[in-house]
């Protein structure tokens, strides 16, 4: 939304080359272990570490400073940092002309961006050298061949060029795509303050404003680390000292997010405030001075050739191994969240909030592989298992182990695990400089299993026998011949990191165990460094780092100006709303222009009610549930123990997966050897009266959770309310909770399992299906959410591989995403959590826990079996 | 009882057996600001050593997350209940050790670990040691509330508590490299050993129903190469290779540097008196001087201040060292600092490392002519 | 750069350490604790070392010896467990047994976990007419015969080598490498020997008497030069079982008159030598040296 591009990031080994390393939630040495030494060996060469979370988290421990900060409340604490800097004048002044669109002018009446087709008579947009503008259709060299940005026709002119007030001639003065950095204008110094009129062609006139100003007053009226300190509990101190600290550091800052547990519906507005922040102070581009929102690797584009293989037209199939695949897109991507949401578009009242670019249609066939996180592990799975899936007709799944995906799948197709992989694959990361290749394995198969691509290509060589047409077998043709290779080769030709590089050289490299660097223009890779080294436009309509959002659809929702959110669900104030006080280009549509009631604070609305409030106003506010005894924000993030979605899948690995493995199972309640469990602050505990290691119940939202309809489905409510261990915690701030997300759910299976087997195991009898719970799981309190700011028609980005830039739908880059890790939960005791099934669990019953301390603990704590006289010369 | 120095109480003490210092000692240095709990240790010797029938609840290697966390439960706590309160004066240990605080007809004091014990092996994972508060919702160094990893592996203790426990003599230390070892032939599993040990490093398998250990993977040592959770260490913290008697220390040797030289690695309850013979340099985000001197002794501050002296850039040779953890596979015997390379050699004087001290920065041309191709960071 | 190595010989270790420790025991032995008492061994037509309760054992008189602290090496046990068991002796012309009776309210005849100490009792032979030097296990010239009764072999001699399955049966194990064929409930010791992959459990693959597959007998015949130097003999031809009674155990013990080691006691009718005993109670954690042994040593006259 201000890169235009998916997303920043950067190789996090460029930490050596910072100053000072601030972590948004991101527990870098807890998810990205394999990088966790650079972290410490930055520190080693004199970076400072920041970290900010709502606890003390794994990180911290290698921080010089923390604050806690109240679940879901960054884009406040950046905007107040960002605040701080605009009111003290720290800020880059040349980057922040050069680079960013805060000089542009916005026009008082539409809200729109001043363009200079708006006051130039008979103006004609601009040629631009910096993009290569085609015909609709017009076909575009493959990514390795693209030396600009691609953008149709159509599209350059509906870019039109801005405008921003030049102070030297107190005139408007036009800056196009092309003018970045260095290609600034250099008779042009633009104001960022103050308020301009400017006579449009018809002859009327019109104020403007650069978005610098309208931020500042936003920010000033709004975003004081007075009223930060009263939303995120972020002390004022903490606020204006780091902000300092960041400002004092311009190209050495880095700004880390994602993978952390500022994972929430909201969080894009997060991205943009923190990127805010970055741009202000020159921290955008650099080595150990740039942003990355690391989650996951999601970025196919790494691999900018990847069209060669998943766009190759099944109509036209190149077996020649040395050729190029010709490319013909046959199919069209579509956000999964729409199927997570009841396989529907979110349309409330009397609006359909979901871009027809975007639009979903209905489900009728899944066929996935090791991809857990799209039923297994499911935000809201439990919802989906009982009302979604029922609608679809098969569900196809690929897994060396049996997960929860395989519990509902019609078909499952036993495949290679990791190190059993007889085909050779390639992969690359977000974070890190390599380009690896997957080394066929010597080791052999331990059951009659398959590649993944293997099962794909049987299925094509069975449509041939079904149909007689060839070419079902041919897409497949190197596969089925037992070498993909040529396949590898084409993505590598085709991209600009790879092109080059021979695979079986690669190959034979990482047999050895030494990986090839990916080829991109630098290394570190840190995305930006072109925009601010060589002033390489960013992907969006003015080509700079984009901070107000014009398009129509964000004025209604009054996100043009980048604000703070309260999260949907997972807090516990009045949810959704803007945090603004009344302002001149902040004016949302409401409830009531969607014919819904301003009132109604349900679930389902909270997607699109745009009310603002202060910071005041946000502080004195409650959750509507707190009144039923609703008292924590609980929220899901990912931990070290377990990849991603697929849970924590093997026993020695659950063993020491949280404070409560046992391979003896002293206590057979205990779902497996380890189980899944929920932290909270000790204080808490004790006025819930719930004790360290104790059973509890979990209850989100009744309206819809565990699954909707639970009241008439007395069985699925059975299995699937959540029931788990409560683990009193100290390193969490009061009132909110966590959980991982790694624990494999309740089946119905697995429920069964353990009321039924002898051993208690929650193991499902007929598929051997392990679940980490007794009861439901922690997706029993989350759902799907749909958020309309990603579901537009309008946004510019690029599209995901090569340099051409689109608008609305991309898959991967620009749709309805989220994962939303929050909810707002009830705790309810269930069972006493010692292992006979009574009283107190055998370290606290044994005094050494958290809150149950004996007297040898405690002395233990102040360091009190040791007293030194004199002085220590090492 | 005979009268052995132990250099790490600086003074003599009681032990059952005559000092006879291996020729050369096994042993390692673990950086704790640079663990990150990742636990791959833990898992690299649990699937090469202890995966049988009977071992299941056996960790050699464990990762505990103090002061909450320890494996078996209290290990530390328990034992130092039992050897009271003591106290150090200046470097001189001035307290009772493990074996001076024996009751009548025993050699030591010690305890005796359930099972029960030694379930929930990861308890107090990143834990702190008080509850957050709003007053400490900013904090800096060094941290008003804090938690740090500790790895742990058998010390192979040069005054090992449990050789000297065994009424059998099933337990002897290796005079080529120090390393400790169950002679699983003679043992018969009556666990004074296990009592004996403060660490708690000797487990009881409970099927062969007779004792084992951590072996230090004497069988990849004898080839030069380091053990199996030192190579596996990703967060690089593990510096494995032989210190050197007290007196013939090599300052090109890495660990006699660190241990002897600069002093940052430092002993886990030295008042325990077995001079454990794995060392730990000490977090330096920790507020509590007590805590950590109660942990690894008096010296441990200084410790601290001279790391951080080394991240202030005033000590390179330090750094270089500390960045030459986990660079090999093979035990590095020498290195050399040249500018901004470090070097290592191994026992054969093959070089085995050489490493800038950061890795330089690339820029690729826009256009590769011959490959013609296009170079972006944004693809 | 490489220092040269010398390895040094195990044995060395042992002798030495032996030494040590038999000196200062003796040092700790009262001069003569001889008190003249004798334990009688009647001849009988067949010892019946499989049944502590028949008859047969009723024809020996029975020899209450007082067990006393364990104070001569460390660790010690200086309250025993156990303060006294009735004893009484067979010979049948061909082999000597003994039958041991004590009381015991606990059973302790698990050794799985950590906890678990087992029950014992053991006789001492040897040498000379009640040598008092004898008590300190033999010593360097003169070896100890042992003949150790076990609960926990007893417990597998009767029901079958078992172990987690005992105590955990809710245990939970993804698999047992390299047994992978094998229901990880099902791996028990001896898979490893059928799977040929015993050195997977080292005890089992050094072939220590502790980690055997199956015990045929539940008494261990030993050999011993002193404290710290005992160890199992190479013939393993005792016999014996035990018996829970009302108050504890009654355990019949028998080796061959012969000593078919190097090192074991042998015995001719009408002879006399040295006896002593010991009991172990696994409720207070004895092992090793920590048991209750017999305040003197006895002399052993045997029926001609």
């Amino acid at each position: 939304m201000v890169t235009g591009q998916q997303s920043l990031d950067f190789d996090l080994s460029t930490a050596e080359n910072s100053n000072l390393i601030t972590l948004w939630g991101m527990n870098w040495i807890a998810t990205k272990m394999p990088e966790g030494h650079w972290l410490t060996e930055a520190r080693l060469h004199g970076a400072k570490v920041v970290t900010i979370a709502p606890e003390y988290q794994s990180t911290t421990c290698k921080a010089d400073r923390h604050v806690t900060i109240r679940t879901a409340t960054d884009s406040a604490f950046a905007l107040g940092m960002a605040q701080v800097i605009m009111r003290d004048g720290t800020y880059d002044e040349k980057f922040v002309k050069h680079h960013t669109d805060l000089p542009l002018l916005v026009r008082a009446d539409t809200k729109a961006l001043l363009h200079a087709k708006d006051f130039i008579p008979g103006y004609e947009n601009d040629t631009l050298t910096t993009v290569q503008v085609i015909e609709p259709g017009e076909a575009v060299a493959l990514a390795a061949g693209q030396d600009r940005q691609i953008v149709t026709s159509e599209l350059r002119e509906e870019w039109g060029d801005q405008v921003v007030w030049n102070t030297r001639t107190g005139a408007p003065a036009v800056v196009t795509h092309d003018n970045t950095g260095d290609n600034f204008p250099r008779n042009v110094d633009p104001a960022l303050e103050g308020e301009f009129t400017v006579t449009l062609v018809d002859g009327s006139s019109v104020k403007v404003r650069p978005v610098f100003d309208a931020i500042k007053e936003l920010l000033d009226s709004s975003y004081t680390p007075e009223q930060v300190e009263m939303v995120t509990w972020a002390p004022v101190a903490a606020i204006e000292e780091l902000a300092a600290d960041i400002a004092a550091n311009p190209t050495k800052t880095l700004f880390a997010m994602g993978m952390g547990p500022n994972h929430f519906f909201n969080n894009d507005n997060k991205d943009r405030a923190i990127l805010l922040l970055a741009a202000l102070t020159n921290n955008i581009g650099h080595y150990g001075g740039s942003v990355g929102s690391y989650s996951g690797n999601y970025r196919l584009g790494t691999f900018g050739g990847i069209t060669q293989w998943t766009t190759e037209d099944p109509f036209d199939i190149t077996l020649d191994p040395e050729a190029p695949a010709k490319s013909k897109k046959h199919w069209k991507g579509e956000s999964a969240h729409y199927y997570n949401y009841g396989d529907r578009p979110l349309k409330l009242g009397n609006k359909m909030f979901t871009g027809h670019s975007h639009m979903p249609t209905p489900t009728k066939t899944m066929h996935f592989a090791n991809s857990n996180s799209l039923l297994g592990n499911a935000k809201g799975h439990h919802d989906v298992v009982v009302n979604t899936l029922p609608k679809i007709e098969m569900i196809i799944h690929h897994e060396w182990y049996w997960t929860a995906s395989c519990e509902y799948a019609d078909v499952v197709f036993g495949v290679d695990a990791w190190p059993e992989r007889q085909m050779p694959d390639v992969y690359g990361s977000v974070t890190n400089s390599f380009l690896q290749a997957w080394v066929v394995t010597p080791m052999e198969r331990v059951f009659e299993t398959l590649d993944d691509m293997q099962v794909n290509a049987l299925i094509g060589q069975k449509f041939t026998e079904l149909t007689g047409d060839q070419r079902f077998t041919d897409y497949w043709r190197f596969v089925l011949d037992g070498d993909p290779s040529p396949y590898i080769q084409r993505v590598f030709d085709a991209g600009n990191a790879t092109k080059g590089y021979r695979f079986s050289d690669l190959h034979e490299s990482c047999k050895k165990g030494t990986p090839f660097y990916m080829m991109f223009r630098t290394s570190p890779k840190v995305l930006g460094w072109e925009q601010t080294y060589e002033s390489k436009p960013w992907y969006t309509k003015s080509g700079r780092l984009e901070f107000y959002r014009d398009e129509p659809e964000f004025i209604e929702y009054g996100e043009n100006l980048p604000v703070h959110r309260e999260a949907v669900d997972g807090t516990h104030h009045e949810p959704g709303v803007i945090m603004a006080a009344p302002h001149p280009l902040l004016i949302p549509a409401q409830p009531s222009d969607y014919d819904l009631d301003i009132d109604d604070l349900s679930t389902e609305m909270r997607q699109v009610r745009h009310v603002m409030r202060t910071a005041e106003e946000i502080a004195e506010s409650t959750h509507p549930l707190m009144a039923d005894g609703f008292s924590h924000v609980l929220y899901t993030p990912k931990y070290r123990h377990a990849c991603h979605s697929m849970g924590a899948s093997t026993d020695a690995e659950v063993l020491i997966f949280g404070p409560f493995g046992d391979f003896y199972r002293h206590d057979k309640r205990k779902p497996w050897v380890s189980e899944g469990y929920v932290d909270m602050h000790p204080d808490d505990a004790v006025e819930l009266g719930v004790q360290d290691g104790d059973y509890i119940w979990v209850d989100a939202d009744p309206a819809d959770r565990p699954f909707k309809g639970w009241q008439d489905n007395p069985e699925a409510y059975h299995a699937f309310r959540w029931m788990v261990r409560a683990r009193v915690n100290p390193s969490l701030a009061p009132k909110v909770a966590r959980a991982w997300f790694h624990f494999h759910v309740s089946s119905y299976g697995s429920v069964e399992g353990h009321e039924s087997r002898e051993d208690g195991l929650a193991r499902n009898p007929r598929t051997d299906y392990q679940s980490g719970y007794r009861y439901g799981s922690h997706q029993s309190v989350t759902r799907a959410w749909l958020r309309p700011t990603l579901m537009t028609d309008s946004i510019n980005r690029k599209e995901a591989y090569g340099q051409k830039i689109g608008k609305g739908f991309e898959l991967d880059v620009y749709c309805a995403d989220g994962a939303p890790k929050e909810s707002f939960v009830k705790f309810t005791k269930a069972e006493d959590g010692g292992e006979d099934g009574t009283g107190t669990w055998h370290p606290a019953a044994q005094g050494f826990r958290p809150g149950s301390e004996n007297e040898a603990m405690t002395k233990f704590l102040a360091g009190g079996y040791i007293e030194t006289q004199g002085s220590s010369n090492g | 009882m005979a009268e052995v120095f132990n250099w790490q109480l600086n003074r003599m003490m009681a032990y059952p057996y005559e000092e006879s210092r291996p020729v050369r000692q096994a042993a390692a240095v673990f950086d704790t600001n640079k663990c990150i709990g990742c636990q791959t240790c833990t898992m690299a010797c649990k699937t090469c050593w202890t995966s049988g029938n009977g071992q299941e609840y056996m960790l050699w290697n464990n990762v505990e997350t103090k002061p909450w966390g320890s494996y078996p439960l209290a290990w530390d706590v328990r034992e130092l209940e039992l050897l009271g309160p003591q106290n150090w004066d200046g470097d001189t240990y001035a307290g009772k050790t493990i074996y001076e605080a024996a009751a009548a007809g025993e050699k030591n004091i010690g305890w005796i670990p359930t099972d029960m014990d030694y379930a929930y092996p990861n308890r107090g994972e990143d834990e702190v040691n008080v509850s957050i508060t709003t007053q400490r919702y900013h904090l800096k160094m060094p941290h008003d509330m804090w938690f740090f990893y500790l790895p742990r592996v058998c010390n192979h203790c040069t005054y090992a508590a449990c050789l000297q426990g065994c009424p059998r003599q099933s337990i002897y230390k290796r005079q080529e490299d120090g390393i400790v070892l169950i002679d699983e032939e003679r043992c018969r599993g009556y666990r004074v050993c296990y009592e004996a040990c403060p660490y708690k490093k000797v487990f009881y398998n409970h099927t062969t129903r007779v004792s084992e250990k951590c072996v230090f993977c004497f069988p990849a040592v004898e080839q030069g190469i380091q053990p199996r959770c030192m190579r596996n260490c990703i967060g690089k913290i593990r510096s494995f290779g032989f210190l050197s008697r007290p007196e013939e220390v090599r300052e090109d040797n890495p660990i006699d540097f660190l241990v002897h030289v600069r002093k940052v690695g430092k002993p886990l309850y030295p008042q325990f008196g077995t001079e454990p013979n794995v060392y730990y340099i000490p977090p330096i985000h920790v507020a509590s001087d007590d805590f950590l001197t109660m942990m690894f002794g008096p010296g441990c501050l200084d410790a601290i201040d001279s790391y951080k002296k080394a991240m202030r850039g005033d000590d390179p040779k330090l750094l270089a060292v500390l960045l030459l953890a986990v660079s090999t596979d093979r035990i590095i015997h020498r290195y050399k600092l040249s500018g901004e390379t470090i070097e290592a050699w191994d026992e054969n004087g093959d070089k085995v490392v050489s490493m800038p001290l950061k890795v330089p920065t690339l820029e690729r041309v826009p256009y590769d002519e011959d490959l013609e191709v296009y170079r972006y960071n944004i693809t | 750069m490489s220092p040269t190595v010398q390895p040094i010989s195990r044995r060395s270790i042992l002798k030495g350490a032996a030494a040590t420790a038999g000196v200062a025991a003796l040092a700790a032995c009262a001069p003569d604790s001889f008190d003249g008492s004798g334990i009688h061994v009647q001849r009988v037509g067949r010892v019946p070392d499989d049944d502590p309760n028949h008859h047969t054992w009723g024809a020996a008189p029975a020899t209450t010896v007082a067990l006393g602290p364990q104070d001569m090496v460390l660790p010690q046990k200086l309250v025993p467990s156990v303060t006294e068991v009735r004893v009484r002796a067979l010979h049948d012309g061909s082999r000597i047994g003994f039958l041991l009776e004590w009381d015991d309210a606990d059973v302790n005849d698990l050794t799985v976990r950590n906890e678990d100490f087992r029950d014992a009792c053991a006789v001492l032979l040897a040498p000379g007419e009640a040598d008092a030097a004898l008590r300190t296990m033999g010593a360097a010239t003169i070896p100890a015969t042992l003949l150790h009764w076990k609960a926990d072999w007893q417990r597998d001699v009767d029901f079958g080598r078992k172990g987690l399955e005992d105590v955990y049966p809710n245990r939970s194990i993804d698999v047992y490498t390299p047994l992978w064929n094998v229901a990880p409930l099902d791996v028990e010791i001896g898979s490893y020997v059928d799977a040929g992959a015993t050195e997977w459990l080292p005890g089992l693959h050094v072939e220590n008497p502790m980690s055997a597959a199956e015990h045929t007998t539940p008494v261990e015949k030993a050999i011993a030069y002193g404290f710290s130097t005992t160890f199992t003999a190479p013939t393993q031809d005792t016999r014996g079982r035990g018996v829970r009674t009302d108050k504890g155990w009654k355990v019949a013990i028998s080796k061959p008159l012969g000593g078919a080691d190097e090192g074991e006691m042998a015995f001719q009718p009408g002879a006399t030598s040295t006896c002593a005993f010991a009991v172990w109670s696994g409720a207070f954690h004895d092992a090793g040296s920590r048991k209750a042994p017999s305040i003197t040593v006895h002399a052993l006259n045997l029926a001609p």
